[in-house]
């Protein structure tokens, strides 16, 4: 027992003896440690291989263009064709019937805008080359029922809101392939009675340069004001509609039916006519939620909510119809407007009218961030209205073919301002940088057309490609 | 009955005045002696002359079978009695032949032969040939005589050392083949009298003592040679051709070639390279002359049929060699057992002659005791480690369970059809993968294609089997490196608790850092291995330079395993010997000065590239980065926080378990007893975090994007030098408290015990019951099923694999047979870009021109496939280039088309690098050498 307590204190002892410098092996261990913990400090953070950064893509002049413009309603001129880019060179512009292979060569020249001879059917113009950036068209109602049909574009994704299949007011879809390869399409229906499921709309195959015209009638009969999206699964399908309206008391009368912006919680309808007779807003809400618009007026000066204007509301996967009270309709002629809409939901919007005896339809506008052109009518009465999305830009506007400059336009947020155009101007291209909505508005005394400006289509974006991660 | 007993001698002094004596002895001596020297240059024709008187013996110099021909014509008695220079009758022999002659009327009788000067030990009684050429005694090897072989029995034949044979049979059959100087000529003569109609029978009651002089290498005559495997080899293999029927003789050569490669592939492993040496040599001196194996064949012709039945019942079975093999491949075995054991009892003799006297009994030993007397199950109840080992690895394949079928993820790509896939990308230069490359395989494919043949050729068992057994195999290497150095490093027996918690924890580390279930195999391989590693590296400090030697081949072969899963590894170690030998350098110039105490360790640093040929090679033409690359799809490399809690990012345990072993680790520091090993174990670990810091910064540019080193093998070796650093300072803790008072030291002590106890088990608890993972069942290809069924005709019908969208770029992968499986990955990633692809996808999807359209099917390519959702722009540019056809997808967001003209197959055909092959031999002789130099030491023949 003692003998152990002796040597418990002589390993105390050795302890104490030891204990006066710190030992070096010691010394080398606190010394790796802290090297350990200084490496740590130099280590890089994890990264994760596969998070690659976005590759922007590049762009390019577009090479090839092709649009489809409706055939000719009684009366019409010659097709309207136009470029928005000046430096036109090598490559051609070709006009083909788009229900056949019958084509033919046409010539625009660069910067221009004028009518083409040509078929009175629908017809698919392809440019390639340097005659692809820029084009656009759009075909004309005879002088006594002015009417305004633009070609549209091959796009994944089309809207036309307030077509009809009922007795007075009929709609037809043209769908059109551009393409040698087959196409699909998707036909989809909203009516006031929500989504037409069972309609026999899906699948709709067009072959290498086909066409085909869908008659609403007989998808959904009996419908008075239909939202229609129109879904491009395979290939490339553009498309337009026709439309017929027999107003109260009147003769029928024949319209295109233009595209309208896609589904958002605002809305705006550019270049609203000073009068108008049965002013219709078709609106149509795809989600799923219900939702309640409210309507407000971007004037001259100022953005404005009329008072005593009830709010709308929208039930989910629904077309609400809802005439626009004639208090409205007394603003609305004090000054060039674009009408607003607020809603609590992603909606689509269109808004129809009867301009003395003739029916006119107002899209909401494609928001456009650069240049943008329509073609003109060549008749006076015809007003831009231009209106900015939130933000103030300064607009170049340009009337291609006339012998004047460039019109210099500063737009302010929450107003509307309107530039009038020449008599005989054929075209006008608005050459812009920030998001904008316009139309023009020609009012005669036969009636009235509206253009919704579209986006000129000059660059082709090309994707960054680079291998998969391993 | 007459007998003439015939001697014949060469250089036999040593032996011969014993057998003269007992020649003299015989209780019925023969009629007559004769002696036949065949040019002794010692005094064996003095002794016989003077014994037998000169008249009797004459000299011609020969081989025996000639002195035999040479004597044949003066004998005139009716047997004659064969006797070798080294070969003592007992006094009774002659008499009990000849009474067995005259009982079974045989035709040649033979003594049982014993060892000589042993005298107890059996040599042979009668003697058959083995299908293989081995001369079969049917004895076991070093068997006593105890008179358990005591019938008169036929055999095929009886060693010529002691034959009593008819004269009129030796004449008919013109003695023995001179093509047999002297060995094999016994069961060539005795195969020959068999088909002749003769009998030959062994008596074991008649004895004769054999030194097997020649045999055993104690006299090289010209005709034996220096090499007598070699001699003996060639004779058994004449023997065997000359001798067997005519229609089975192509199969038998057949048969003895690979029989040859086999036994000297055998005698390789066991390092014995001359034996191998002696066993090609002896075959080739045979097949080199066709027309002496012709003309001997001819000579026998007019014997009998050589298929009698009476012929072959003498033959040894034919299962005999395999059983032989299996016996040889069971003691290379247990001598690779044995030597662990043997070093094992090394440290504990070692241990008690250090301690200076038996100490007191060890719980174990009573333990032992214990189980000596009972049955297996008692010993396993009673045995706590047997017990919660059994639960570890019970739990282990229960934490596991998904590995059980085919898994991917993470870093794991789906395992290839089969281990035939691997083989491929192992022995060809060239790939047909992506667009065809010659980029080096990884590795580590050598080892799993060896793995899934052995797993009856199944990729897919190969992978489960590495994620079933890595955990385990962990502990069980850390278990047995850990039991050595606590040992050392403490000073005190190691104890199994703490040795216990070790291996423990070290196997949680591969479950808890996350490597296993984010499909690391890589890492998961190296875990498994790191402590063998280890423990094969201990060898190094042996006393015995042969075991150093050993020792830095064994650790070598592992580190090049761990290298080829993790190739830092290798780095790591050639810095770390630097490092030990500039040490040594400057503590002990003369110790490293020594050869065996350099050479190991340049062989360690050394051997690992010569055995990853011809990667290593491989990658000098490419990116020498990539030689970083961790095994597997390339993953997210670990930050600071997650190397200091040891995890690898993502699914992992939570990073506080790993934090938790810190503390201890850092604490050990101030135990002063075990304070020389923890510090090593500190500098390895500042080493490895000083490596993964260095690591990080290195950025590898592949085709696809920039990546880092991998630094697996760090995090690893880090986590085992702490738990190494904790286990040796725990050991004598507790009974350095248990005398003293009690004070701040206790309870600080039990909370770092419970700390340290807390990380393997909430490690392991974590991954057997949350477990999150990367890992799941591979799914049906994304490729529609008639594309992949397509895609299987070949590696040049492609389908080119478009995802991402236009907006933030589109990514591209070419799918070939089976897509992307394991291995082929890294071969992907070291591909250097081919631009004149890439450039042809960028204009395909912007601009696809009909001449481009045209170009693409020649690269290989059938199809273009963009999963769902598919970017419309794209979508649509494709649908509107000529050439192209849409084709059928799985579901409508998938599109997919058909390029009109068809993909040419031999559009990826290559040709690899010429040194391919080369290098690839040059790495299998290096495998089987390294392989020869770690195994135990084959005991000279002595």
């Amino acid at each position: 027992m003692s003998g152990a307590r002796n040597q418990g204190r002589r390993v105390a002892e050795r302890h104490a003896t030891r204990r006066r410098g710190m030992s070096p092996v010691l010394a080398v261990a606190l010394g790796a440690i802290v090297v350990s913990g200084a490496a740590l400090a130099l280590q890089q953070p994890s990264d994760d291989p596969e998070q690659a950064p976005d590759l922007a893509p590049a762009s390019r002049p577009l090479t090839s263009l092709s649009m489809l413009c409706p055939g000719a309603v009684p009366g019409s001129p010659d097709l309207t064709v136009g470029h928005g880019t000046t430096d036109g060179g090598e490559g051609e512009l070709v006009s083909r019937v788009a229900a056949g292979e019958s084509s033919q060569k046409i010539n625009v020249p660069a910067g221009a805008a004028t009518t083409v001879p040509g078929a009175r059917e629908a017809v698919m113009i392809t440019g390639s080359g340097e005659q692809a950036p820029g084009l656009f068209g759009a075909r004309f109602g005879a002088d006594q029922h002015p009417a305004a049909g633009q070609c549209a574009t091959p796009a994944g994704e089309r809207w036309f809101v307030g077509a009809g299949a009922g007795g007075l007011h009929e709609s037809k879809i043209l769908l059109a392939n551009p393409d040698t390869g087959p196409a699909v399409a998707d036909l989809t229906l909203w009516s006031t009675t929500g989504e037409l499921i069972d309609v026999d709309s899906r699948g709709l195959t067009l072959t290498g340069h086909g066409s085909d015209v869908v008659d609403l009638a007989e998808l959904a009969p009996n419908r008075d004001a239909l939202a229609v999206r129109v879904t491009v699964s395979r290939g490339r399908v553009a498309a337009t509609v026709t439309d017929s309206y027999t107003p109260r008391g009147g003769d029928p009368v024949a319209d295109w039916l233009p595209s309208t912006a896609g589904p958002a919680t605002t809305q705006l309808i550019p270049a609203m006519p000073r009068s108008l007779g049965e002013p219709t807003l078709v609106l149509a809400n795809p989600g799923t939620d219900a939702g309640r618009v409210t309507l407000q007026v971007v004037g001259e000066e100022s953005t404005f909510t009329p008072r005593g204007l009830d709010d709308i509301d929208i039930p989910a996967g629904e077309v609400a119809v809802s005439e626009l009270p004639a208090s409205l309709v007394k603003l609305l002629a004090e000054e060039n407007t674009t009408l607003r809409i607020e809603s609590t939901q992603p909606v689509v919007a269109s808004l129809r009218a009867v301009v003395a005896d003739d029916l006119v339809h107002l899209p909401a506008g494609d928001v456009i961030d650069g240049d943008s052109a329509t073609a003109l009518p060549g008749r006076a009465g015809s007003v831009l209205t231009l209106t900015p999305t939130d933000t103030a830009s300064r607009v170049s506007i340009e009337f291609p073919g006339q012998d004047r400059k460039a019109t210099l336009v500063r737009l302010l947020p929450g107003t509307t301002t309107s530039v009038p155009i020449p008599a005989r101007a054929r075209a006008v291209v608005v050459r812009g940088t920030r998001g904008y909505v316009g139309a023009v508005r020609t009012v005669s005394a036969a009636g009235a057309s509206v253009l919704p400006l579209r986006e000129l289509a000059v660059e082709q974006v090309i994707p960054a490609v680079r291998p998969q991660w391993p | 009955m007459t007998v003439t007993a015939l001697l014949v001698s060469h250089d036999g002094a040593r032996w011969l005045p014993a057998v003269l004596a007992g020649l003299d002895d015989q209780q019925q001596p023969p009629d007559r002696v004769l002696a036949v020297d065949t040019g002794s240059t010692d005094e064996s024709v003095d002794l016989i002359s003077a014994a037998l008187g000169p008249d009797a013996v004459s000299v011609h110099h020969g081989s025996f079978p000639q002195a035999v021909a040479h004597a044949l014509p003066h004998l005139t008695t009716e047997w004659v009695w064969l006797l070798h220079d080294d070969a003592r009758p007992e006094p009774n022999t002659l008499a009990l032949l000849l009474d067995a002659a005259a009982a079974h009327g045989a035709d040649i009788v033979g003594p049982k032969l014993r060892e000589w000067p042993s005298l107890r030990r059996l040599l042979e009684i009668g003697v058959t040939i083995s299908g293989a050429g081995r001369r079969e005694t049917g004895l076991e090897r070093g068997e006593y005589d105890q008179g358990q072989h005591q019938d008169v029995r036929e055999v095929l034949a009886v060693n010529t050392a002691g034959m009593l044979v008819r004269r009129s049979v030796l004449e008919q059959l013109g003695g023995f083949d001179p093509a047999l100087p002297v060995f094999g000529n016994d069961i060539d003569f005795g195969w020959r009298a068999a088909r002749s109609g003769f009998t030959t029978v062994v008596v074991p009651q008649a004895v004769v003592f054999h030194a097997e002089a020649a045999a055993r290498g104690l006299r090289t005559t010209t005709t034996t040679g220096r090499r007598v495997h070699r001699a003996e080899r060639s004779a058994a293999l004449y023997t065997l051709l000359v001798n067997g029927s005519g229609r089975s003789l192509p199969l038998k050569v057949l048969r003895l070639v690979l029989g040859t490669v086999l036994r000297g592939l055998g005698f390789l492993l066991a390092r014995s390279p001359g034996l191998a040496r002696d066993e090609f040599g002896a075959l080739m001196s045979v097949l080199a002359h066709p027309g002496r194996i012709r003309s001997a064949r001819a000579d026998r012709r007019s014997l009998g049929d050589p298929r009698a039945e009476r012929v072959t019942r003498l033959l040894a079975p034919w299962w005999l060699p395999y059983r032989h093999g299996f016996d040889f491949a069971g003691e290379v075995a247990s001598a690779v057992a044995n030597q662990g054991r043997d070093a094992a009892d090394r440290r504990r003799v070692a241990r008690i002659d250090a301690a200076g006297a038996v100490s007191e009994r060890r719980l174990d030993d009573a333990d032992e005791d214990l189980a000596a007397d009972s049955g297996l199950l008692v010993r396993f109840i009673t045995s706590p480690a047997a017990v919660l080992s059994t639960v570890l690895l019970l739990l282990s394949v229960w934490g596991a369970r998904e590995a059980f079928h085919g898994i991917t993820g993470g870093a794991l790509s789906p395992a290839p059809e089969g281990s035939g896939d691997w083989w491929r990308l192992v022995t060809q230069g060239w790939h047909q993968i992506g667009q065809g490359t010659d980029a080096p395989t990884p590795a580590y494919v050598l080892p799993l294609a060896l793995v899934g043949t052995v797993l009856l050729g199944s990729a897919s068992a190969a992978i489960s089997l590495l994620f079933v057994a890595a955990v385990p195999l962990a502990a069980w290497g850390a278990w047995r490196f850990g039991s050595v150095v606590a040992e050392l490093g403490s000073g005190k027996p190691a104890s199994r608790w703490i040795v216990g918690w070790a291996a423990l924890t070290y196997a949680a580390v591969p479950v808890a850092s996350g490597a296993w279930g984010q499909g690391r195999f890589g890492v998961l391989a190296s875990a498994a291995l790191l402590p063998w590693l280890a423990h094969a590296a201990l060898g190094l400090t042996d006393s015995s330079a042969d075991r150093r030697w050993r020792a830095g081949w064994r650790s070598s072969l592992l580190l090049a395993l761990l290298t080829a899963f993790t190739p830092a590894a290798w780095l790591f170690v050639l810095v770390l010997v630097a490092i030990v030998v500039v040490l040594l350098f400057v503590v002990a110039r003369d110790l490293v000065r020594r050869p065996s105490v350099w050479g190991p360790l340049v062989a360690l640093v050394l051997t690992p590239p010569v055995l990853l040929l011809p990667g290593a090679v491989g990658l000098l033409g490419h990116d020498v980065s990539a030689l970083f690359l961790e095994a597997g799809r390339i993953m997210a490399q670990p930050g600071a926080h997650d190397l200091a809690a040891g995890r690898f990012g993502g699914p992992s345990a939570p990073q506080w378990i790993g934090l938790l072993l810190l503390l201890p680790a850092v604490l050990a520091v101030f135990r002063v007893r075990t304070r020389a090993v923890v510090t090593a174990c500190w500098l390895l670990v500042a080493l490895a975090a000083v490596f993964a810091a260095t690591l990080s910064h290195v950025s590898i540019e592949l085709p696809a994007g920039t990546a880092r080193p991998g630094s697996g093998f760090l995090l690893l070796l880090a986590q085992a030098a702490l738990i190494v650093a904790v286990m040796v300072a725990g050991h004598g803790l507790r009974e350095s408290f248990t005398g003293a008072s009690f004070g701040w030291r206790q309870p600080v002590a039990g909370l770092l015990a419970v700390v340290a106890l807390a990380v393997p088990t909430c490690g392991l608890l974590w991954w057997v019951a949350d477990g999150d993972n990367l890992l799941e069942r591979p799914t049906d290809s994304e490729v529609p099923a008639y594309m992949a069924q397509a895609a299987h005709e070949g590696a040049g019908h492609g389908v080119l694999m478009l995802r991402g969208d236009a907006a933030t770029g589109l990514t591209w992968r070419v799918h070939r047979e089976d897509g992307v499986t394991v291995g082929q990955d890294e071969i992907l990633a070291l591909t250097g870009p081919d631009r004149g692809f890439g450039a042809q996808i960028q204009q395909l999807v912007a601009d696809p021109t009909a001449e481009l359209v045209a170009q693409l099917p020649a690269r290989g390519l059938d199809y273009i496939v963009m999963p769902g959702p598919a970017d419309a722009q794209v979508a649509a540019t494709l649908d509107a280039a000529t050439g192209l056809t849409q084709a059928s997808s799985v579901d409508r967001t998938t599109r997919a088309w058909q390029f009109d003209q068809p993909a040419r197959a031999d559009a990826l055909e290559g040709d690899g690098p010429w040194w391919h092959t080369w290098l690839l031999l040059v790495q299998l002789v290096a495998i089987i050498v390294v392989a020869v130099l770690c195994g135990p030491a084959r005991k000279e023949q002595s």
